[in-house]
């Protein structure tokens, strides 16, 4: 007896969809790894619209740097 | 019933035909990228509905409309002049005098093809700030997006030269973009076109 295979076959809606995943897929085969901009794409989506980079900002009013800060009240 | 309103939503009141359909992409494409969502009479299609009915709704639930009153010629079939983006400008000025404290905040944008020109067919409205595209796509998403851009505030909607830029592109690869997903970008839905470039807008 031959071995059961378990095919899934897909609707025709889930074929021809245009979901956001589906789009998504379409876009990368036509503008390839880059964006509209000619920007390579990170793996992370950004809202539309937004001038963001992908460079991590520092918090609004922060002036941490590097060093740790000494605790108030200790001399060593 | 009350619909509620979304500051985010813009409504959009132009013609239709063939012959603006460029620039109506094109100002699609410049709401999106400032981060707002376009609304219009398409966006529903329920048919037990009549369609004032849809556009009180549409209209109710949207902060701001974009008003394109340039199409003053009779049609080339009817040989009439279209007088519903006119109306759908009075419905929307009513909802921002006679309305609730939400609908007063409505702001609109009023566009012609030529400056001043509307003074001699909708003299009513003389006074009103009136911004001129001269049917120009370019032109066209700069007055949009800096109407956008002094309107709400946000500091994030990105400069107009950047947005025609990614337009053309956009422009270059819908026809790909379509095929790829089963569709004819020349007949696309306006459903199907917002989700294509709301879609590509964020993985730009």
């Amino acid at each position: 007896m031959g071995k059961e295979v378990k095919i899934k076959i897909k609707s025709p809606i889930e074929k021809g969809s245009i979901k956001p995943e589906a789009i998504r897929t379409a876009l990368k085969e036509v503008l390839g790894d880059k964006g509209l901009d000619g920007v390579i794409i990170s793996s992370s989506t950004r809202k539309a619209g937004s001038l963001k980079t992908f460079h991590s900002t520092k918090k609004a009013g922060s002036s941490k740097n590097f060093h740790s800060k000494k605790k108030t009240g200790t001399h060593k | 019933m009350p619909v509620s309103e979304n500051k985010d939503w813009v409504f959009i009141n132009c013609p239709f035909d063939d012959d603006y359909q460029e620039l109506f992409r094109a100002i699609l494409f410049t709401i999106y990228s400032c981060g707002f969502v376009p609304r219009c009479a398409f966006q529903e299609d329920d048919g037990s509905n009549t369609r004032i009915e849809k556009l009180y709704s549409i209209i109710e639930s949207c902060k701001y409309g974009i008003h394109d009153i340039s199409r003053t010629k009779p049609d080339s079939i009817n040989h009439l002049p279209r007088f519903n983006m006119p109306f759908e400008l009075g419905l929307f000025l009513g909802a921002k005098r006679y309305g609730n404290q939400k609908q007063i905040t409505k702001i609109c944008l009023i566009l012609d093809t030529e400056p001043y020109r509307y003074q001699k067919f909708l003299s009513d409205i003389a006074g009103q700030d009136i911004k001129a595209h001269k049917d120009n796509v370019d032109i066209a998403i700069k007055k949009i997006r800096d109407w956008l851009r002094v309107s709400s505030g946000n500091t994030s909607i990105p400069g107009d030269v950047v947005i025609k830029k990614r337009y053309q592109k956009f422009k270059k690869v819908l026809p790909n973009l379509s095929k790829k997903l089963g569709l004819d970008h020349k007949s696309i839905t306006y459903i199907d076109l917002t989700l294509l470039i709301s879609e590509t807008l964020k993985t730009t």
